[in-house]
């Protein structure tokens, strides 16, 4: 007697919660490949004005009883999305290699649009010619390769990961669920001698592969089969570049962007005092004081210059001015700034900042 | 012995309401036959351009179902005894990870209404849903979880009666 009240129960629990299952919303990209979606209709009617017993359908003909549900599989949709994530270049510089931290780098966010857990491998190739961000390349980065991130992708975020070398080495994306998104870097080396605004185009390409053995997959050509067939669905419209439809694969463009520092050295001269006039309108005759100015300007628009040295050998003729070296206008003591050896006044500026001018000055008497 | 019986009962009971095509099929033994042989099958629509330029819709079996594409379920009815069948009624539901596509039930001389709880059965426009704080509103497809065909005649012994409705994958 218990037992049957119970059974009741349950019977009014699941009829109640029928209608909220069936409302749990799918997840974005869709539901999963080998799912099974079954179907089932009833009839009701009547023979003779006498009501007969309800049937259910079969996918081949059912004339009594409850039925089989006529079912189909879902197949793999494979679907990606590849974009490169800052919508601005990677600030570099002549001789940088992006392989320590900190480095501004190319980032992407590659995202598994399509119903399955899928691999993915990568490629970089460096278009001639094209312009990004307002930017014509003009030159090709070395070394170039593709890391996977180690920072942790949420989907609607819009930050981007630095590089960090060492989390970052993953070559492959081994199994990226459905609707999950991971940061691929295109890293490279900067070669060496290249102006303040010289652009390098890098393009990441992702390829959809088999999850774990990273192996190829192709479209299923056939006919429709039983079990889960491959369907190619990523789309020729692309959020940044047109793309190729059904391939499996996405690729977009980022940029390496060099920023050099742009500096202009002037050297002047002054006489400060002789002998016989003094300070008032000095002469340079021998006796005389004369003071020189060097001045290092890092121009507007390039990037910081550092361990900038300057260094000036000192006149045949004259004799330094023990004491009178200073850098921007601050003292630096003998033993730091002249080598009597090689009679060269040299200061070392650590940072030269952007739109800066380090000025060094020094004395010497004319023999 | 007592107990046995229930516990059946409540198996069969859970299989009816889970929609296991499993217990129905192979266990228990075939009842007699009725009149109806019902046949529900999944189909795609598909536009075919003849060589003239006319354009037809062709339905043929459901291929390569991803995501967002559209399956047409028909349900055939045919009436395999010497009497006509009367009042029938023809009831299909939207499977779970599928949803309704608005306007897309067809069924000739038929009368066709939806449900969103497969009780309440209501012509498009009139169908409503309450929401959790109680409040109705006026469904909308995404809603509709069974699709009802009443035929106005009576199926003639050996006509067959075919209904459709289309639903995409979620």
């Amino acid at each position: 007697m218990s037992i049957r009240i119970t059974a009741r129960r349950l019977a009014l629990t699941l009829v109640a919660l029928t209608p909220l299952l069936a409302a749990v919303p799918s997840q974005a990209a869709g539901t999963a490949a080998n799912t099974t979606i079954g179907n089932r209709a009833t009839v009701n009617y009547s023979v003779g004005g006498i009501a007969q017993p309800a049937i259910g359908s079969s996918s081949t003909g059912n004339t009594a009883g409850a039925g089989s549900d006529t079912t189909f599989l879902v197949d793999n949709k494979i679907d990606l999305s590849l974009l490169e994530t800052n919508t601005a270049p990677a600030n570099t510089s002549p001789g940088l290699t992006t392989s320590g931290t900190a480095n501004a780098v190319a980032v992407y966010k590659l995202t598994n649009t399509g119903n399955f857990a899928q691999g993915y491998t990568f490629g970089v190739t460096q278009p001639v010619g094209g312009s990004l961000f307002t930017h014509t390349d003009t030159f090709d980065m070395s070394n170039t390769r593709a890391v996977v991130s180690g920072a942790a992708c949420v989907l609607a975020s819009t930050t981007t990961p630095l590089y960090n070398s060492g989390t970052d080495t993953a070559l492959n994306v081994l199994t990226l669920n459905a609707d999950s998104c991971v940061y691929v870097i295109v890293l490279g080396d900067t070669p060496n001698a290249l102006a303040n605004g010289a652009a390098a185009i890098v393009r990441l390409t992702a390829t959809t592969v088999a999850a774990t053995t990273l192996a190829a997959i192709t479209e299923t050509a056939t006919a429709d089969t039983a079990g889960v067939d491959i369907v190619f669905a990523d789309s020729a419209v692309g959020a940044h570049v047109a793309q190729v439809a059904r391939d499996a694969k996405a690729f977009d463009d980022d940029e390496y962007f060099v920023v050099a520092p742009a500096l202009t050295v002037t050297k002047t001269s002054a006489v400060i005092s002789d002998p016989f006039n003094l300070l008032v309108n000095p002469k340079a005759i021998p006796g005389a004081t004369m003071e020189y100015t060097v001045t290092a300007t890092n121009a507007a628009g390039g990037a910081t210059a550092t361990a900038v040295t300057l260094a000036d050998v000192i006149p045949a003729n004259t004799a330094f001015v023990p004491g009178s070296i200073t850098l921007n206008a601050v003292a630096v003591s003998d033993a730091v700034g002249y080598n009597a050896g090689t009679t060269t006044v040299s200061v070392t500026v650590p940072s030269l900042l952007v739109s800066t001018t380090a000025t060094l000055k020094f004395r010497v008497t004319i023999n | 012995m007592k107990h046995k019986k229930t516990l059946i009962a409540i198996s069969v009971l859970l299989a009816q309401l889970l929609g296991n095509a499993h217990a129905d099929t192979t266990s228990a033994p075939k009842p007699k036959g009725g009149c109806i042989e019902l046949t529900t099958i999944a189909e795609q629509e598909k536009t075919v351009t003849a060589a003239d330029g006319t354009v037809a819709k062709q339905y043929v079996p459901a291929a390569r179902i991803v995501p967002g594409s559209e399956v047409v379920w028909t349900t055939t009815a045919r009436n395999l005894c010497k009497k006509p069948a009367e009042k029938l009624v023809i009831d299909q539901p939207v499977p779970k990870h599928m949803v309704f596509v608005a306007d897309s039930a067809i069924g000739g001389g038929t009368q066709i209404t939806l449900s969103t709880d497969g009780h309440d059965f209501k012509a498009p426009k009139d169908l409503t849903v309450r929401s959790a704080d109680g409040t109705t509103r006026q469904a909308g497809a995404a809603d509709v979880r069974v699709v009802r065909w009443v035929l106005s005649g009576a199926l003639a012994p050996q006509d067959s009666l075919s209904v459709r409705y289309r639903a995409a994958v979620q």
